[in-house]
């Protein structure tokens, strides 16, 4: 039942583009593994950073969420001074009905090995409710072979709606609110700057070797 | 005669004056804590207008916004359009979002429905202040019934009990605050809706009117009423104490606007060391008038521009109004429990119609007893005579007796009893402790000498204690009596409360709570609600034991200075009193925080849920 909600919003806005037997209630049961490992250790799901940091940041983000675009360079900087933060992404497109467009994109342009080249340009354009021309363009100025990104749109599209599907799932089972949220460490929290990143990075630092000594 | 004019032309200037002096404060942003479940940030309810009309009204909680743009109604297949909405819509201008249009506090739509029409569907969107944006929102109204229905919030399981709220260090001291954190009128606000909050205000204001302050009214209220004629009827008393009762009311609800407006905490201007002075001394002014030295009245130019006519009927209404505007000034200072919440809450809110009607209901509530003495009043009590006369001069010693309270807050303790010693030696005199009895002096005669002999008395005590350096006027001997236990007697006896003054001595003291929970105690020494709970709430035994477990740390902001402003901010507090409880890793128990209504009730309760299982 949790999940519903969201979705309901999603196709009440017109947002029809993830087809309704996809959406059904089948669907989920099928992909959502909801466990913490599968949250933080999803093998599908992109992660940047260090990929064998001490501390897990898992981002759940939209492409349409202005506060993840004004958080967004903040943990940028944040995880690349410390330089031992593995960082998760979880694209969890629900703010507008664009999102699932650029969730969609982003996803994909993982075949060509560029998510963080897709997810920085769709991150920078200012604003909610994108057009996905829009984020077509930006994404071609950013250097994503489009050719390509269409052609593993249609090829894998299975395996794109299945994270998103088990994304969703996920923030449902974690009672997630919106976007964006950030779970960093032992800590689940939201939009912060970089000084508030760089001490909840140390603070989850802290606590983690403090719980294993 | 004249010094009355003046004297209630300064006060008047002096506090509007201050009033403007204010500038806003900064938008309440979010610090770490975990956002609110939708429906607590947006609470939408629907009430129906006529028979073809449901409002929709959502209350916005402080620091969430709802966009203009994505409001959305449907009616089975049918879209409807969105009506204009009505609130206080402001442009955001952000070069990370772009232009939108938000509303903040509240929002409405009044949509054409008919009760046979079936389920309505609702949708909205909106964001935390720098937090975080919730996916659309469905809900469904009820046509008929007008019930507010959803598809169900995700819970949160118990995998999300594996994360926790971060503690962010700001200029909040390492204290991460709890969403809630909206006070008395905010938790009237979620029982009963706004008629909830304004019944509560009447009940409030009827409380304030057995408090010192407003007995002032009560010989200004008959003035004005016995001025007109020799014997009014009570129709006509009816008319002029409501005028007079209604103008106070109005005033009161400006002081909410006010209050709304500015976004400060209005209690400091209240309670400033100018404005008690000034009402200080106007309370001497009554009293001296009460002694018969000049009568009072108002300046007859002031009730000739209002009144226009200047005589006759609509200018005695008009100067009962003017009476009663001016009145809401001297009770201002005596800020209560009650009055401090509500300022605070609107300043914190910024919801301008609520402030001005929750404090017009105050005024409303204050002014139930004035009404009833000014029909029933005048005509029930004889016209004149000796015991007018005694009425009269007990009124005197009361308004001189306040006088001595307000001025208790900015005078050194010792100076005050010597005051309380001099009250009290005149109110002897006057009761004729002093003067001879004859064989055949009256049995009444005879009480008021003993009577005065006893206050003669106690004010001799009092000078001794004084003098001693004593400070209680209940123990003025104390000094004495308790000579080799001093240290075990007053305030050394209270819980002791650790001071702060910047974020890091917060972080500091919270950090030494050592696993126990801690107290933030914001106050400040131009805070009477403050100084009554130091003196009635903290000491009493029952709260001693309650608190034991505590780390009580205290923040005084009676400087108002930029780091107590911006520490205050942070913390989310619009001003003392607030009580803030958080746990031992410095995060704030939702539902605890305190706001102006500090009592032994109020205060047990948030301590016991800290203390109880989370």
């Amino acid at each position: 039942m949790t999940g519903l909600s969201r979705r309901h919003a999603l196709f009440a806005f017109g947002g029809g583009i993830l087809a309704a037997p996809f959406m059904g209630r089948k669907a989920l049961a099928q992909f959502a593994d909801v466990s913490k490992e599968m949250i933080l250790n999803d093998p599908a799901a992109p992660v940047t950073g260090n990929s064998k940091g001490d501390v897990t940041i898992v981002a759940f983000l939209d492409y349409n969420c202005p506060y993840c675009k004004k958080s967004a360079p903040d943990l940028d900087r944040a995880v690349k001074e410390d330089g031992k933060v593995r960082l998760v992404y979880k694209d969890w497109p629900v703010i507008r009905p664009t999102s699932i467009d650029g969730a969609k994109l982003a996803l994909a342009a993982k075949y060509q090995d560029k998510y963080d080249t897709a997810h920085h340009a769709l991150m920078a354009i200012p604003g909610s409710g994108i057009s996905k021309d829009r984020m077509r363009k930006a994404l071609q100025a950013a250097g994503i072979d489009m050719r390509r990104l269409d052609a593993d749109m249609k090829a894998k599209s299975a395996e794109i709606e299945t994270i998103i599907q088990r994304n969703m799932a996920q923030a449902d089972a974690l009672g997630l609110t919106g976007t964006p949220t950030y779970l960093i460490g032992p800590f689940m929290t939201s939009t912060l700057d970089y000084k508030g990143f760089k001490q909840v990075i140390a603070d989850a630092r802290a606590k983690q070797n403090g719980a294993t000594q | 005669m004249k010094s009355v004019r003046s004297a209630l032309a300064a006060t008047t200037l002096a506090l509007f004056a201050l009033l403007l002096t204010f500038p806003g404060f900064a938008q309440v942003t979010a610090s770490g804590a975990m956002p609110l479940q939708s429906d607590q940030a947006f609470r939408l309810a629907a009430t129906r207008v006529d028979d073809s009309h449901v409002r929709l009204e959502w209350a916005i909680a402080p620091g969430y916004y709802l966009y203009q743009g994505q409001f959305d109604l449907r009616l089975g297949e049918a879209q409807i359009a969105v009506p204009q909405a009505e609130g206080n819509p402001q442009s955001k201008d952000d070069p990370t979002f772009g232009v939108t249009t938000v509303y903040h506090d509240r929002a409405a739509l009044t949509v054409p429905l008919a009760s046979d029409a079936g389920s309505l569907e609702v949708h909205y969107q909106g964001c935390q202040e720098s937090g975080i944006c919730y996916p659309p929102q469905v809900r469904h109204v009820d046509a008929a019934t007008l019930a507010v229905s959803s598809d169900g919030e995700p819970a949160r399981s118990a995998l999300a009990q594996q994360w926790s709220a971060p503690v962010l260090e700001n200029s909040a001291g390492a204290i991460a605050i709890a969403a809630d954190s909206g006070g008395m009128v905010g938790s009237l606000l979620q029982r009963g809706g706004i008629p909830m909050v304004l019944a509560s205000f009447v009940l409030f204001g009827l409380l304030l009117a057995f408090t010192p302050c407003v007995f002032p009214m009560y010989p200004i209220l008959a003035g004005a009423i016995a001025r007109q004629g020799e014997r009014p009827a009570a129709l006509r008393g009816l008319t002029l104490s409501l005028a007079y009762v209604l103008a106070m009311a109005t005033a009161f609800g400006l002081l909410g606007v006010a209050a709304a407006w500015s976004g400060q905490n209005l209690q400091m201007v209240l309670q400033s060391p100018l404005a008690i002075s000034a009402v200080s001394g106007l309370f001497l002014i009554f009293a001296l008038s009460m002694f018969g030295m000049f009568e009072m009245q108002l300046p007859s130019a002031w009730v000739n521009s209002v009144g226009g006519i200047g005589r006759g009927r609509r200018g005695s209404l008009a100067s009962a109004a003017l009476l009663g505007f001016t009145s809401a000034l001297i009770v201002g200072p005596c800020v209560t429990a009650p009055l401090a919440g509500a300022l605070i809450y609107i300043a914190q809110t910024g919801d301008v119609a609520l402030g001005a009607m929750a404090l017009f209901a105050l005024g409303l509530g204050q002014g139930v007893p004035l009404i009833v003495f000014g029909t029933l009043g005048p005509r029930a009590l004889p016209r004149a005579g000796a015991w007018m006369k005694a009425v009269r001069r007990a009124f005197g010693f009361i308004f001189i007796a306040t006088s001595i309270w307000m001025l208790s807050r900015l005078l050194p303790a010792q100076a005050t009893l010597a005051l309380w010693a001099l009250l009290a030696i005149a109110v002897a005199v006057w009761l004729g402790a002093f003067d001879a009895l004859t064989s055949d002096s009256s049995g009444t005669k005879r009480t008021a000498k003993a009577t005065g002999l006893a206050a003669a008395l106690y004010g001799a005590v009092l000078a001794v204690g004084a003098a001693s350096g004593a400070d209680d006027p209940l123990r003025p001997l104390g000094r004495f009596v308790a000579a080799q236990t001093v240290e075990a007697t007053g305030k050394s006896e209270q819980t002791a409360f650790r001071s702060v003054g910047t974020p890091d001595e917060l972080r500091a003291q919270i950090a030494a709570a050592d696993g126990r929970p801690s107290l933030l105690y914001v106050t400040a020494d131009w805070c009477v609600t403050c100084s009554v709970i130091d003196r009635n709430v903290l000491p009493d035994p029952s709260i001693q034991a309650r608190l034991a477990g505590f780390n009580l740390i205290e923040l005084d902001v009676s400087e108002n200075s930029e780091m107590q402003r911006r520490m205050m901010r942070d913390l989310e507090v619009a001003g003392p009193p607030t009580m803030i409880f958080v746990d031992a890793d410095g995060r704030e128990k939702a539902g605890t925080r305190l706001i102006g209504d500090v009592n032994k009730t109020t205060l047990a309760a948030s301590a016991s849920r800290m203390t109880s299982a989370p």
